[in-house]
């Protein structure tokens, strides 16, 4: 998802919301401002924009609908609770949640056993008609499968900096670590993506390339 | 093994299938939102307005803030008043009662004695 950030909004009360950066506010920042103060269309404005994040990370770090859904649901709970005290100008909105939802997620796969190729999703067979289509779509699902094979912290960072398309700061700011021990776990995650997919290269349309 | 632009095409093709939370959940999350909202007051800008006083400040205005606002001040002064009225009346205890006896046994409170004279000065 794209970020948001820059976006007009109008409140409930025909309040506008002014793009992020024009008051030094973000318009998620506003839109939080709008429901502590009580406003009715806050809650759902926020929904729309910030629980597809919460979900679609959760997802991809656990490759699981029903735990992205829990997760999803439990960082925005956070969220609720934290409106009234939050501090504008401090952490990015879409940054904290990041971290809440990612946090969540690795807390799930550390409680989990190890997974193994055996559980990745089967890509779809070569028989005639296979098109060029479900080639791609057979590497989206062979890289999430591929991910789940990451330790916790690999696949966090990877997700964020590859699939997200955080930068490194940004990474480093919801991991609370240093940019380069980002930087340290990306590569060691890209090595060993690298690895586990090298042997899919022939049913996933690579021989042809 | 996959070089590297083998593998920014698993990239791509994974940023490509986006995971979508289906409207139910987003319904959900939006109702338990509006369920934990604060009560609505007073829409006020982000920032003061030129001239005018700091917003939410010192003084009264931060002193009844940190006491719970209106609701709770008016609380305080009906049990102030209420306190008040409870003090002028018979609440003083025995000793606080004159007996009648020339009045078939009534007890009198400090409040009815100032108002028996009251009224006695009055005619």
């Amino acid at each position: 998802m794209a970020q948001q950030d820059g976006q007009v909004g109008v409140g409930s009360a025909g309040e506008e919301i002014a793009p992020a950066g024009a008051t030094g506010e973000s318009a998620e920042d506003a839109l939080l401002r709008l429901y502590a103060a009580g406003d009715s269309a806050a809650a759902r404005q926020l929904t729309d924009r910030l629980a597809p994040l919460a979900y679609r990370v959760a997802h991809r770090m656990l490759g699981d609908t029903a735990e992205a859904e829990d997760i999803a649901q439990e960082a925005m709970l956070r969220l609720w609770r934290a409106a009234p005290g939050w501090q504008p100008g401090g952490a990015r909105i879409s940054t904290w949640l990041y971290r809440v939802a990612t946090n969540l997620a690795t807390d799930r796969l550390r409680r989990r056993r190890p997974g193994t190729l055996d559980d990745a999703p089967e890509v779809a067979d070569g028989r005639p008609g296979a098109v060029a289509a479900l080639i791609e779509a057979d590497r989206a699902k062979a890289l999430n499968a591929a991910l789940l094979l990451l330790p916790e912290r690999q696949r966090q960072a990877v997700v964020l900096r590859h699939l997200e398309g955080l930068a490194n700061p940004e990474i480093a700011e919801i991991m609370e670590v240093g940019v380069e021990a980002v930087e340290s776990l990306t590569a060691r995650g890209r090595r060993a993506l690298q690895a586990a997919l090298s042997g899919r290269r022939a049913e996933l349309g690579y021989e042809e390339s | 093994m996959a070089d590297d632009k083998e593998l920014e095409a698993f990239f791509a093709a994974a940023r490509a299938d986006v995971a979508v939370p289906d409207a139910a959940l987003l319904d959900r999350i939006a109702a338990e939102g509006r369920a934990l909202q604060p009560a609505p007051r007073p829409q006020v800008g982000s920032g003061p307005a030129p001239g005018h006083a700091r917003r939410g400040g010192g003084g009264f205005r931060g002193l009844l803030g940190g006491i719970g606002g209106w609701p709770v001040l008016g609380g305080l002064v009906t049990a102030g008043l209420a306190g008040l009225w409870l003090g002028l009346s018979d609440t003083g205890g025995v000793s606080g009662y004159v007996y009648g006896a020339a009045s078939d046994g009534w007890l009198y409170g400090p409040a009815d004695v100032v108002a028996l004279a009251v009224t006695e000065e009055g005619i």
